[in-house]
C-alpha cells in the first residue's frame, strides 16, 4: 500500500513535469530575439531601423484593407509620388498628360521596374490593380475613392489611360495615395490567400521578410531597387538592410523603448511627453503640422440643433485656449474653419475672423434668444481613447458654464459609427485626417446622409457650393470653390472646429538625414534616412 | 480573476445567534475588516461632507500636482482632486459589489432552491445549467458580456450578476439537499404546508449562515472584476470616478504623475483586504471544524 | 482509468456548447457592425452589401451558429473580420506567449505556497503562520493588474531592469510571472494550509502521534501525502484563475498574447476572433481541470474509476 502510493505519487510528479516542459519548451521555441541590434552581434553588423506604432497592420494588402500600415509605403510603390514640397512628382509612372477635357489622363510608365518576385511592372499591372479595386466583388474599402474613373485602358506595355466619368483635378491625390499601391496579379493569384499575410509583393525599396502578427513587421532592402523616385537623395538600394515596423500599443512603453534606444522612431509622441523626450539628448522632436482637423459635432437636424443660435452658441461656448494648453499642451493650433491650414490653397484665411469667439455671456445670450434660458441637457458621444475621453470630459466642464449639460458617451470604434449611423447622436466629437479639401464632400453633401454626413447637414446651398468647387477646372477655381464652401459653414455653425493637432515626432541620434515630408511622415525613410 | 473554490460542503447551521457576534468580533482580523468596511461605508455615505472638493470640480492649470495639503492625494490630469474622487468612487465600487452579488444570490438562491428541493428532472436540469456556468472564466465572460451590452456601469452590474450566480446555486442546492430530508421539513409536509411555504419558511433560514458567508467573500470579488473591467475601459463612464477607472486614465501619465493611478489602487487593495478579512472571520466563526 | 477519463471528457462537451452559444450570441446582438470598420466612412453601400455578404453577416443567425459550430468541429474557428486570416493560425502563434507566464506563474505560485502553507499549518497559530498569513491575506486582496502595474513601473520604468514590452527572453518573462504567480500564491497558500490543518486534525494522524511517533515523520509520511491530494485538484482550477489574469496583465505589460488579442477584437467587434480566443482560453482552463481531475484519481487510492 505504502509503495504503491509513493509510486502514484512519483507518476503525478512526473505528469506534471512533463506537462510543464513540454508547455513552456512550446512557447518558448516559437519566441523571438529582441528586435534591436542589442542582443544579438552578428559578423558584420546590420542596419536597423526600428519604428514603434501603437497598432498592428490588419492585413498587408491595401486592396482589401483600410487600415494602411507604413509597411505598404515601403514595399508597394505607386504610380504618382509627392515630394518634399507638396508637388506631385514621377513615381512608377515617368511623366503624364490630360485630353483637352480632362476626361483622360494618359501614364507614361517607367522602364526596368520590377517586382519582388522577379517578374517585370507593365501596365497591365496598373489597369489590374485599378480594376480590382474598382469592381464591387472586390469589396474594397477604397473603392469610392476611385469613383471619378470609368475604365483603365491599356495602351501599351508601358502607356495607360485612366478614363474618367467627370473631371477630377484631384486624380494626382488619389493616385499617389497608399491606397493606389500597385500590385501584381501574378503574385496575388499564386499565394491566394496567403497573399497580405505570408507573403506581399511589390516593387518598392523594401521586401517583405516576416510578420509576427501583434508584434512586428521585418522588411528587408531590395537590393536590385534602382528606380526610386528623383527626389529622393538616394535612388539606389537603400543603405538600411531591414527596418522593424514594432507594434508597443501603450504609450509610455513606447516611449522608454525609444528612450532605451530598443526602438529608433517614433510617430505621433502624445502631447503629454514633449518634456522628458525633449530633455533627452539622444532623441530630436520633429514637431509637424498635420492635415488633421477634431471638432464637436450635432445632428442638425433635431432639436435643439436645427436652430443656428444654438449652434452658435456651442461655438462661443467652447474655450479653445485652455483646450490647447492643458489638453494638448500647446502642441497644436486652435482650428476656427473646416480645413486645416496645412492645406494652403484650400484653407479659408479668414476663417478667424468669421469664426466664433469664446463668450460665454454671448452663449447665454443666444441660448436665451434661442428659448433655452433654463438650459439643455445633452448626450456627448465620444470614442473611447484617452485624447477623446479626456477632450469630451473638458468640453463637458466648459458647456457647463452656459447651462448646457453634458452626459459623456464613450463608445469604441466600431460601435462609435455603427451609433453615428442609426442618427442617435447629440453632440459628438470627430477628429478627420485627410490632406485634401474633399474632405468636406464627404462628411457634408446631403446625399451622403446618413452617413459619413453623421451631423446630418441637409442644405442645397451647401450642396451646390461644394459640387461647383469639386468639379472646377483648375487647382485654383477649386481652392476658391472650397474658400466659398467654407465661408458659408461658418456662418452656418455647422459644426464647432476645436483644434488641429500637431504631430510629434521623435527621431533618436542613430538615425541620420531625417527629414519632415509635409503628407506622408515617412515617405522617405525607405531611400533618405541612415542608421549609424 | 476570480477563484471559485467549495468551501461550504460541510458547514452547518448555526443556531445560538447570541454569542455569534461576540465570537466574531472577538477575532482581530475581523474587527479591522469590519472598521475597513465601515469607514468605506461611510465614506460613501457622507462623501460631499468627508470630500474636500466636488468629484468633477476641474481646474485645469493644477493638472497632475503631486499631493500637497491643498490636495492630499495629489490632482488628476483635468487639475481634480484625487482624495475627493476616491471618497465619490465608494459609491461606485459599492454599488457595484453589493448590487451584483446580490442579484447573482437571488439568481442563484433560486435556481438552488428549487434544484435541491425538487429533485428529479428539475435538478437535472437546473444543475446541469448551474454546472456549466460554473465552468466559465469570470473575468472573461464578463468582459464579453460587458463588451457586447456596451460600457456601463449598469450593464457591468448585469454581467457580473449574468456570470457569478452559479456559486451560489451550488451551494444552495447542497444545502437543500441535505435539509429536506430533516424532520422538521417532513413534519411541515405533514401538516399540509404548500411547498413554497416549506421552501420559504422552514428550509432557507437554516440555509442562510452559508450564502451570507458566501455573498461576504463574493463582494470583494465583484469590486476586483469592477476595477479590473474599468482599467480596461469598460466600466464606469467618466467623469464617474470609480477606482478602476481612474488607474486606467492614470496609467497614461504614470511617468510624471504616478500617484493618479497608485493611490486608487491602494484603496481597491484596502477594501477588498477588509472584506476578505471580514468573510474570513465569518466563516471561521460559523464553521465548527476549524473552531478551537 | 480510461473510462473515467472517457467520462470526464464527454462531461465537457455541453459546458462547450454553452459557452459557444453564449459568445456567439452576446457578440451578435450587440450594436456594433463589423463591417464598417473594414469599410472605412466613404464605402458605397454596394461595397458594404458585399462586404457583409461575404462574411456571411446577411443571413439567419442560428444559420451563423450552425455555420460556426460544423466549421469547429473540422477544427476551423473561420477567418478573421479585419485580417481575413485564419484565426486558428492568430491564435496558435498568440497562445504560447499567454502559455508561458502562465505555466511559469503556476509553478511560482505553488513553489511559493506550497512550503509556505505547510509550514503555516504545522505551526499553527506560531508568528510564522501569523506572518505567511497576513502576506497571504494582503495577495489575496491585491488585484493582479495594479502588482503588475507596479512592478512595471519600478523595475521597468524606473529602474529599468527589465523590458517594458515585448516577450521572448527570460526578461520579459520575470515581471508578470511574478504579478501572476505572488497573488496566485497567497491564494494557493492559505487553502494548502486549511487542507493541511484538516487532515493534521484527523484520527489516523492522531493515532500516529499518540503511537509516539516522530512528528517530523507524522508530518511526512501521513499528513503531507493526503493533505496534497486536494492541492492538485487546487491546480487544475488556478489554470482559470491565471488565464482570466494573465488577458489583463497582457495589456499592462505589452504582450501580445492570446488575452491582447482577444481585448483587441472585442473592442473592434471581430466576432471570430473573439469566439476562437474565448473558446480557447476555456478549453485550457477545462484541460487544466481535467488533468487534475485524472491526477487525482491516480493520486488518491480512494477513488475508483
Amino acid at each position: 500500500m505504502k509503495k504503491h502510493t509513493t509510486k502514484k505519487w512519483t507518476f503525478v510528479l512526473l505528469v506534471l513535469f512533463t506537462i510543464s516542459s513540454i508547455l513552456t519548451g512550446c512557447a518558448t521555441s516559437d519566441t523571438v530575439d529582441e528586435p534591436s541590434g542589442e542582443s544579438q552581434t552578428p559578423v558584420e553588423k546590420e542596419k536597423v531601423l526600428v519604428i514603434g506604432y501603437e497598432r498592428d497592420a490588419e492585413i498587408l494588402d491595401h486592396i482589401k484593407t483600410g487600415w494602411y500600415s507604413d509597411a505598404l509605403v515601403y514595399i508597394y510603390e505607386r504610380l504618382v509620388s509627392r515630394d518634399y514640397d507638396f508637388n506631385y512628382v514621377p513615381g512608377l509612372a515617368e511623366s503624364w498628360d490630360t485630353s483637352e477635357d480632362g476626361m483622360i489622363w494618359t501614364f507614361h510608365l517607367k522602364e526596368g521596374v520590377e517586382f519582388h518576385n522577379g517578374t517585370p511592372f507593365t501596365a497591365d499591372d496598373v489597369k489590374w490593380t485599378l480594376d480590382t479595386i474598382l469592381d464591387p466583388e472586390t469589396a474594397s474599402p477604397a473603392q469610392s475613392d476611385f469613383a471619378a474613373i470609368k475604365e483603365v485602358e491599356v495602351v501599351d506595355d508601358m502607356t495607360v489611360n485612366i478614363v474618367l466619368n467627370t473631371p477630377f483635378p484631384n486624380l494626382l491625390f488619389v493616385l499617389s495615395n497608399t491606397a493606389a499601391s500597385i500590385a501584381s496579379e501574378d503574385a496575388y493569384e499564386q499565394y491566394g490567400d496567403e497573399y497580405g499575410i505570408k507573403y506581399v509583393i511589390g516593387t518598392g525599396a523594401y521586401m517583405f521578410e516576416e510578420w509576427i502578427q501583434g508584434d512586428k513587421i521585418v522588411l528587408v532592402k531590395n537590393p536590385d531597387y534602382t528606380w526610386g523616385p528623383e527626389w529622393m537623395s538616394n535612388t539606389g538600394p537603400s543603405v538600411i538592410d531591414k527596418i522593424v515596423l514594432k507594434t508597443i500599443p501603450e504609450e509610455n512603453s513606447r516611449l522608454m523603448e525609444l528612450l532605451s534606444g530598443n526602438v529608433h522612431i517614433l510617430r505621433d509622441v502624445p502631447a503629454t511627453f514633449i518634456d522628458k523626450v525633449g530633455d533627452n539628448p539622444d532623441v530630436e522632436i520633429f514637431r509637424d503640422e498635420s492635415t488633421k482637423l477634431g471638432y464637436l459635432a450635432y445632428a442638425t437636424d433635431k432639436e435643439p440643433f436645427t436652430d443656428v443660435r444654438v449652434r452658435q452658441a456651442i461655438n462661443h461656448a467652447i474655450n479653445k485656449e485652455e483646450i490647447i494648453t492643458y489638453v494638448f499642451r500647446d502642441v497644436g493650433i486652435v482650428a476656427d474653419g473646416y480645413l486645416p491650414p496645412a492645406l494652403t490653397s484650400e484653407f479659408y484665411a479668414d476663417s478667424k475672423k468669421d469664426g466664433y469667439e469664446y463668450n460665454v455671456e454671448k452663449a447665454k445670450e443666444l441660448l436665451k434668444e434661442a428659448g433655452f434660458e433654463g438650459g439643455l441637457k445633452l448626450k456627448l458621444a465620444a470614442e473611447n481613447s484617452t485624447e477623446y475621453s479626456r477632450l469630451a470630459e473638458v468640453l463637458q466642464n466648459q458647456l457647463k458654464d452656459v447651462g448646457i449639460e453634458v452626459d459623456i458617451q464613450l463608445y469604441d470604434s466600431s460601435s462609435y459609427t455603427a451609433m453615428l449611423k442609426t442618427g442617435e447622436q447629440e453632440l459628438f466629437l470627430r477628429l478627420y485626417s485627410w490632406p485634401n479639401a474633399d474632405i468636406l464632400d464627404w462628411f457634408l453633401l446631403s446625399s451622403q446622409m446618413p452617413y459619413p454626413n453623421h451631423s446630418r447637414w441637409n442644405d442645397p446651398t451647401t450642396d451646390e457650393l461644394i459640387k461647383a468647387a469639386a468639379s472646377a477646372p483648375t487647382w485654383e477655381t477649386r481652392a476658391e470653390g472650397y474658400h466659398e464652401v467654407q465661408k458659408h459653414l461658418i456662418s452656418e455653425a455647422v459644426w464647432a472646429p476645436i483644434y488641429v493637432p500637431e504631430r510629434l515626432i521623435a527621431v533618436r541620434k542613430e538615425v541620420q538625414n531625417f527629414k519632415l515630408h509635409p503628407w506622408i511622415p515617412f515617405y522617405n525613410d525607405g531611400m533618405d534616412l541612415i542608421v549609424e | 480573476m476570480v477563484d471559485r473554490i467549495e468551501i461550504f460542503e460541510e458547514i452547518e447551521p448555526v443556531d445560538d445567534s447570541s454569542g455569534f457576534l461576540v465570537r466574531l468580533f472577538s477575532n482581530k482580523m475581523a474587527r479591522f475588516g469590519g472598521i475597513v468596511i465601515l469607514v468605506v461605508f461611510l465614506c460613501a455615505i457622507f462623501a460631499p461632507i468627508i470630500a474636500p472638493y466636488e468629484y468633477d470640480a476641474m481646474n485645469l492649470p493644477e493638472m497632475l500636482k503631486a499631493p500637497s495639503a491643498e490636495n492630499i492625494f495629489g490632482t488628476d490630469e483635468f487639475g481634480r482632486d484625487i482624495f475627493s474622487r476616491i471618497v465619490y468612487g465608494s459609491r461606485i465600487s459599492l454599488k457595484v459589489g453589493f448590487l451584483a452579488v446580490g442579484i447573482s444570490m437571488l439568481i442563484g438562491t433560486t435556481l438552488g432552491a428549487l434544484a435541491g428541493f425538487y429533485g428529479g428532472i428539475i435538478d437535472l436540469i437546473i444543475s446541469g445549467i448551474t454546472d456549466i456556468a460554473w465552468s466559465f472564466p469570470v473575468t472573461l465572460l464578463a468582459i464579453a458580456f460587458v463588451a457586447a451590452l456596451g460600457p456601463s456601469l449598469t450593464n457591468l452590474i448585469i454581467a457580473l450578476a449574468i456570470v457569478s450566480w452559479s456559486g451560489f446555486a451550488r451551494l444552495v442546492r447542497g444545502q437543500f439537499l441535505s435539509l429536506r430530508e430533516k424532520e422538521f421539513v417532513e413534519a411541515a409536509r405533514s401538516l399540509g404546508m404548500s411547498d413554497s411555504r416549506i421552501i420559504l419558511k422552514h428550509i432557507l433560514p437554516n440555509a442562510f449562515a452559508p450564502i451570507i458567508v458566501l455573498t461576504s467573500l463574493e463582494v470583494p470579488k465583484a469590486i476586483i472584476i469592477e476595477a479590473s473591467l474599468s482599467f480596461l475601459g469598460l466600466g464606469a463612464q467618466p467623469p464617474a470616478p470609480s477606482w478602476g477607472s481612474i488607474m486606467s486614465s492614470g496609467r497614461a501619465y504614470i511617468m510624471e504623475a504616478p500617484w493618479v493611478s497608485f493611490f486608487p489602487g491602494i484603496m481597491i487593495a484596502l477594501i477588498v483586504l477588509g472584506f476578505n478579512l471580514f468573510g474570513d472571520a465569518l466563516r471561521d466563526t460559523l464553521d465548527p471544524r476549524l473552531k478551537d | 482509468m480510461l473510462k473515467y477519463i472517457i467520462k470526464k471528457i464527454i462531461l465537457m462537451i455541453p459546458v462547450l456548447i454553452g459557452l459557444t452559444i453564449i459568445i456567439f450570441l452576446i457578440l451578435h446582438l450587440a450594436p456594433g457592425d463589423p463591417v464598417d470598420l473594414i469599410v472605412g466612412p466613404n464605402a458605397t453601400p454596394e461595397v458594404y452589401e458585399n462586404i457583409r455578404r461575404d462574411l456571411g453577416l446577411d443571413k439567419p443567425l442560428l444559420t451563423q451558429y450552425m455555420v460556426f459550430v460544423g466549421k469547429l468541429l473540422k477544427g476551423d474557428l473561420g477567418d478573421s473580420i479585419l485580417q481575413r486570416r485564419p484565426v486558428m493560425d492568430m491564435i496558435i502563434q498568440r497562445f504560447p506567449i499567454t502559455l508561458e507566464v502562465g505555466v511559469w506563474a503556476l509553478i511560482l505560485s505553488f513553489v511559493i505556497a506550497i512550503p509556505t502553507g505547510i509550514l503555516a499549518a504545522v505551526n499553527r497559530n506560531s508568528t510564522l503562520d501569523y506572518a505567511a498569513m497576513t502576506f497571504a491575506l494582503v495577495g489575496v486582496s491585491m488585484p493582479t493588474f495594479f502588482l503588475g502595474l507596479l512592478l512595471l513601473y519600478f523595475f521597468a520604468f524606473r529602474l529599468g531592469w527589465f523590458p517594458v514590452s515585448g516577450y521572448g527572453t527570460w526578461r520579459h518573462l520575470i515581471l508578470p510571472v511574478i504579478a501572476i504567480g505572488v497573488t496566485d500564491a497567497a491564494v494557493t497558500a492559505r487553502m494548502v494550509r486549511s487542507s493541511m490543518l484538516e487532515v493534521i486534525g484527523q484520527d489516523y494522524v492522531r493515532t500516529a502521534r499518540a503511537k509516539g511517533l516522530d512528528e517530523n515523520k507524522v508530518i511526512n509520511k501521513h499528513a503531507l501525502k493526503n493533505a496534497l491530494i486536494p492541492i492538485i485538484t487546487l491546480l487544475g482550477m488556478r489554470m482559470g484563475w491565471i488565464m482570466g489574469g494573465s488577458v489583463i496583465l497582457e495589456i499592462v505589460f505589452n504582450r501580445p498574447g492570446i488575452g491582447r488579442l482577444m481585448v483587441d477584437a472585442i473592442f473592434s467587434r471581430d466576432y471570430p476572433v473573439v469566439q476562437g480566443s474565448m473558446l480557447l482560453l476555456t478549453a485550457s482552463i477545462l484541460l487544466g481541470n481535467l488533468i487534475a481531475d485524472i491526477l487525482y484519481a491516480v493520486a488518491d487510492p480512494r477513488i475508483k474509476y
